[in-house]
Parts: structure tokens; sequence; C-alpha cells
């Protein structure tokens, strides 16, 4: 066999080259269509874009490059991914607000991510999630406001509490499923907020105020942050905190997809009794998936209650759960990237739609259901996995064996 | 007795004042091909739902391996090694056809939450592990689904369904093996296929033994050592296929007493 070194060499960097632009252009235009604040520009931009999605289209060769080119060069483009989102906040010295809404679309991403888990994976449908973003955010504002607790280990006991309210759901939704399932969700839901809003140790109605600050090495993140000789407001401290988590919990989540677990997920989603019978305990896996799920929801909590400094029972009623469901069909079900940018999107979109005040709750509205009927699988839909060299391998060695 | 993997005795369940199966009795030997007929509603798939754990029997005993198995969940039976296909093929439609295959491991694998997270080099190792004995599995009953493994199972035609639903259920190495009416909704040609198939199962695995509910006589005659025949719940007849098809109460079951006359 001959092989051209020289010309694999300029296909792997022209690949390389392509998957980085394409990133580049992509998250650049959806990142300046969500902020932008003149209308002309962001009605040009939309244009723009769906321009290049509908050339795209048209030119099968460079679409199939593109495509080969984002499949080959995953490790290129989640190091350049990674740098663009440290990189984000750094222009926006002087535009704090803008800064607050992507900590929230941060903090929306995770949300997603843990009712993925339920919705796209195991095929839960969760109505209720919201419940558990609450538990989390009172779970951790108490202990720091009551017990003096830091903000780190009540994080992580939030994140506990919120998985046992998980666990707490499954048990009485073993034994129902679909349209069932999803009315013992609202239930749920609507306890929690019922009970949220009339406990005296949750504060009732007016909920808990002066939730303290994250420290970290001593310094509150309250206060304002001196980067590259200039000096950053506190928005940006929440900023890389929230994009910590975020990277940690789509490391989890991978590490889930990519295992017995997530496959257990996927089968108990699509076929109950033959999961059964293939030997799957569906219980076990259905608990893992409420509470693994809820565990988001709690770490979500946490990181808003602290960066708010108030919540109320308000923050985590049904709209909120309804648009979290939003999200993940949204992005693509059972797809990490995709859960997360349809939380993007929607997290910024009631921002875009401020023009059109108390309309803009149809606006959303509209942009799911005209997702639902031209592209219903999602932006990003699920994909098969995928096993790389395990499976290539060995139809090659096959094919070798055909040949020779 | 050794040679014994499963004994059924009085096997009998009713739901309301309906005995959809009513004492039923065999045995299943290593190496055994026992083909159960009757006609439609005689409660065949029933039996096996029980003996899969689905239904619970109302009376009567189970015994794999000389062990009561009744009343077990039926991923603990599928556990011990007795694996199923349904009438209705029932793959994971949207999962690929290794995933399907990988799915069919799941009883002799762990859930392991933990090693998930920390402990990716096992899990690496092990998924080489699996994918090599999936894919070796497939290879055997079709080389284009070997090949093709990426494909989604909803995708497949109906004989490649039933042939992946067999390799599934072969996936975790099990002892006893039931097939429910596998070459339903099958063209001649697949059906025939599907024979060889059957056969072949015995010499991928040494001593297991097979229960095969069919309504297809050619197949249920070239395969089956040992024929239990089913009317009404009942058990009406046992024997090889010659004995059981000159049977008058099986010919009496199927065509109707008068015809006979």
């Amino acid at each position: 066999m001959i092989t051209n070194n020289s010309q694999n060499k300029t296909n792997g960097l022209l690949s390389k080259l392509a998957a980085i632009i394409v990133l580049v252009v992509a998250s650049t235009l959806i990142f300046i269509i969500s902020i932008a604040e003149s209308e002309t520009l962001t009605i040009a931009l939309v244009i723009v874009a769906a321009a290049l999605i509908i050339g795209l289209n048209k030119l099968q060769r460079v679409r199939q490059f593109v495509n080969s080119a984002i499949a080959r060069e995953k490790t290129t483009l989640i190091i350049v991914g990674l740098l663009l989102a440290l990189a984000v906040p750094l222009p926006l010295r002087e535009e704090p607000y803008v800064i607050h809404i992507l900590v929230i679309a941060g903090i929306y991403i995770i949300l997603t991510l843990g009712l993925n888990i339920q919705v796209g994976s195991t095929g839960i449908p969760n109505l209720g999630f919201a419940a558990f973003f609450g538990v989390g955010a009172y779970a951790s504002s108490l202990l720091t406001t009551n017990f003096d607790v830091s903000f780190w280990t009540a994080l992580i006991i939030a994140a506990i509490i919120s998985a046992l309210f998980g666990f707490l759901l499954g048990f009485p939704s073993l034994k129902t499923r679909s349209y069932h399932l999803a009315l013992v969700s609202i239930a749920f839901g609507l306890v929690t907020y019922i009970f949220l809003n009339n406990l005296a140790f949750t504060g009732g109605p007016n909920g808990v105020n002066n939730i303290p600050a994250p420290e970290l090495f001593g310094k509150s993140m309250f206060s304002t942050t001196k980067l590259l000789g200039q000096n950053y407001p506190m928005q940006l401290n929440f900023y890389y905190l929230v994009l910590f988590f975020i990277i940690i919990m789509v490391i989890i989540s991978h590490f889930f997809y990519n295992s017995r677990v997530g496959l257990n997920w996927n089968a108990v989603r699509e076929d109950e009794i033959a999961a059964k019978c293939s030997g799957i305990n569906v219980t076990n896996s259905k608990l893992m998936a409420f509470s693994i799920g809820a565990f988001y929801a709690g770490v979500a909590g946490a990181l808003y209650a602290h960066f708010i400094g108030y919540i109320s029972p308000q923050n985590f009623n049904m709209n909120i759960s309804l648009n979290m469901l939003g999200m993940v069909i949204l992005g693509g079900m059972d797809n990490i990237l995709g859960a997360s940018l349809g939380a993007f999107l929607l997290a910024m979109a009631p921002e875009k739609f401020r023009a059109l005040a108390n309309f803009r709750v149809i606006a959303s509205g509209s942009i799911i259901i005209l997702m639902l009927m031209f592209r219903p699988a999602g932006i990003i839909p699920q994909k098969m996995r995928d096993y790389g060299k395990l499976v290539t391998k060995r139809l090659n060695a096959r094919k070798d064996v055909d040949n020779g | 007795m050794v040679d014994k993997l499963m004994t059924v005795r009085d096997m009998t369940i009713r739901f309301g004042g309906l005995t959809a199966v009513d004492g039923m009795s065999f045995d299943l030997s290593k190496n055994e091909i026992l083909g159960v007929i009757g006609p439609n509603g005689a409660g065949k798939t029933t039996a096996f739902n029980m003996i899969t754990g689905i239904y619970t029997p109302t009376s009567g005993e189970i015994y794999y391996k000389d062990k009561l198995i009744n009343g077990k969940a039926p991923h603990e039976i599928a556990k011990l090694g007795i694996k199923r296909t349904f009438q209705q093929s029932r793959l994971f439609d949207t999962l690929s056809v290794l995933d399907n295959v990988l799915l069919g491991m799941a009883a002799v694998k762990k859930n392991d939450l933990i090693k998930s997270i920390i402990r990716r080099d096992l899990l690496l190792k092990e998924n080489d592990e699996d994918i090599g004995k999936a894919l070796d599995l497939l290879g055997r009953f079709s080389e284009e689904m070997r090949n093709d493994c990426y494909k989604p199972a909803g995708d497949l035609t109906p004989g490649d369904r039933r042939k992946l639903e067999i390799c599934r259920a072969l996936a975790s190495d099990p002892d006893v093996l039931l097939l429910d009416e596998p070459a339903a909704g099958m063209d001649p040609q697949e059906t025939v296929e599907l024979m060889d198939d059957i056969l072949k199962i015995r010499t991928l695995k040494d001593g297991i033994g097979i229960i095969l509910i069919e309504h297809d006589m050619a197949v249920v005659q070239k395969t089956s050592d040992y024929n239990v025949v089913l009317s009404y719940g009942k058990v009406i007849s046992s024997g090889t296929f010659e004995e059981v098809s000159s049977d008058k109460n099986v010919q009496e079951a199927y065509l109707g007493s008068e015809e006979l006359q």
C-alpha cells in the first residue's frame, strides 16, 4: 500500500482549520446575536446565519468535508471551545449585565444537563424539575445563612439533599409511565412550591435574603477582580465559577453517557420489558436517573442562590420547569452538546424579545413550536454511540483477512 | 438429573375467572430444543411470561437447575441465565445494532456508577472485550449486520430484526433460550434461514436448552427434539413431532372435531 504522507498532512491541517473556523464563526454569531442590543444588527446577523446554514446544506461536498472535519478534530475543537469560553467575558468589562445573563445561562446549562439525564436518556417526562432546583437553592442558602456553613460545603450538601428528593420522587413514580408520570412530576413540583411558600423556616413567600457570597482563597466573590491590569465587575467571578461547574458536569455526563449506566438508561427509555428481560434492573436505573438529575439541579440551585443573593418560591415555579423542558427539546434529547446549546439559546431568548414586552413568552413558545415542526429531534439530534477504534480495528482486520 | 436444565410442574395462572395456563408440566434437558405448539390463545406466550418472571404463576413450580425461580423479578431470572425473544420483536429501536447486543450482556455486567466515573481505564478494557464478543456474535448470524453495526435497529428488515433479537439474547451466554414465534411475519426464504439459525445456536453454546413457540409446523418439524401441545391452557399431548402430529387430540384441537369425521 502506498501512502502519500505530505498530502495526508495538508489534509489534516486543512480539516483542523476548517473545524476551528466553523466553531469560531458559529459561536461568534450565536454570541453576538444573543447579546446585540440593536435590532437591525440582530436581524442582519440572523439572516447571515441562515444564509450560511442554507449555503452549507446546498454545497454537498463542503458540507461533507466540514462534517468529517468536525468528527475528526474533536480534541482541537474542545480546546478552542474552552479558550473561547474563557475569553468571552474579557471584552465585556463595561457590560456587567451581559455577564450576568451569561452566568444565568450557564446555570441553566447545568440544570438542562440534569434534566436531560431524566427526559432525554431515560425517557422520564419530568415537568417538575424546578422543584429540585429550588430544593438545592434553599438547602444551600439556609445552611449558609443559619448555620454558617461555607459555600463549598453547602453546595455539596445541597446537591446531595436535592438528589435525595429525586430519589423520593422516584419511588412513587416507578409504577407510572408517560402521561401519568408527567402528572406525578407536576404534582411534585407544585407540592414543593407550596411547601416553600408556607413553611416558616424557608421564609414563606419572602424567601431567604442576604445569602452570603462564596469565598475563594479568603476573598469574597462579590468583590471586583483585577485581571490583566483592569478591574472587572463581580459577575466575572461567577462567570468562571459557573464555567468551572459546567465543565465538571459535562465531563460527568459524558462519562455516564459512555458507560453501561447511560446505555441502560437508553434501554429503559426504549422498552422497559425488553430491558428487564435483558437483565437490567429497571428500578435501579430509574432511581439513579432521578437522583443524578436532581443532583445536577442541586448544584445549579446553590450557584443560583449565592449569585443572586436572595431567593423566593417564585423563582422555582412551574414556568421554570416548562422552560427547562423546552431547552432539552430545542437542543436535542440525550445529547450533551445539544442540551447545553438549547439551554443557552432559550436562556438568552427573553433578552432578545424584550422589545415585545409581555408577548415575549409567546416568542419563546413559538421557537419551540417551529422547532418541533421542522426539526423535531432538536438542533443537535441524538447520535448513535460511536465506539471509534474499538469497532473499526475489528472491521478492518476482517477486511484484511478477506483480501489477503 | 445433571442434564436437566429446567423442570416445570403444574404451572397454572388465572386471570380473574380465566385459567390461561392450567397445570402445565415439562422438562428441558441440555442441548434439547423443546417445541411448544398449540392454536392461538392456547397460553403459550403466557407460559413464557411466567418462566421469565413477567407474570407470577398462581400455583405450581418452576425449577431452574434445581432452584425454585417462580416469583423472581425478570431481571433476576435473566441474570440466572434464562433469556428470551418476543413474538412482536422488542428491540431498542433508536439504538444501534451493536448497542442492542451490548445491552444483551447487561445480565452479566455490573451497572457500576462509581466505576463509570473514576475507573475509565477498566471500563475501556471491558468495552473492548465486550465489543469484540458482540461483533463476533453478530458475524455468526449476519455478516452485513456486523459490518453495518451502527445502523439503528429500527431500520432493519424483519428477518434481521429476528436475528438481532437472538443475538441480543445470546450475548450473555444464557443456558436457556426461549424463542417466542420467531418465524412470525417472515417470508419463506427468511424462514429457511431462521431454521438454520436456530440449529446454529446449539453449535455456538454447548448444552444450551431452547424452548420454541412456533406456528410454522415446518420449523417445528425440522428443529424440535420434543414437543408439548397446549390447547386452552392444558397440555393435550407431548412427544416427538411425528407422535404429536398423528395424535387425534392434537388434530381435533387444530382442525375442530367435526371436520375430522
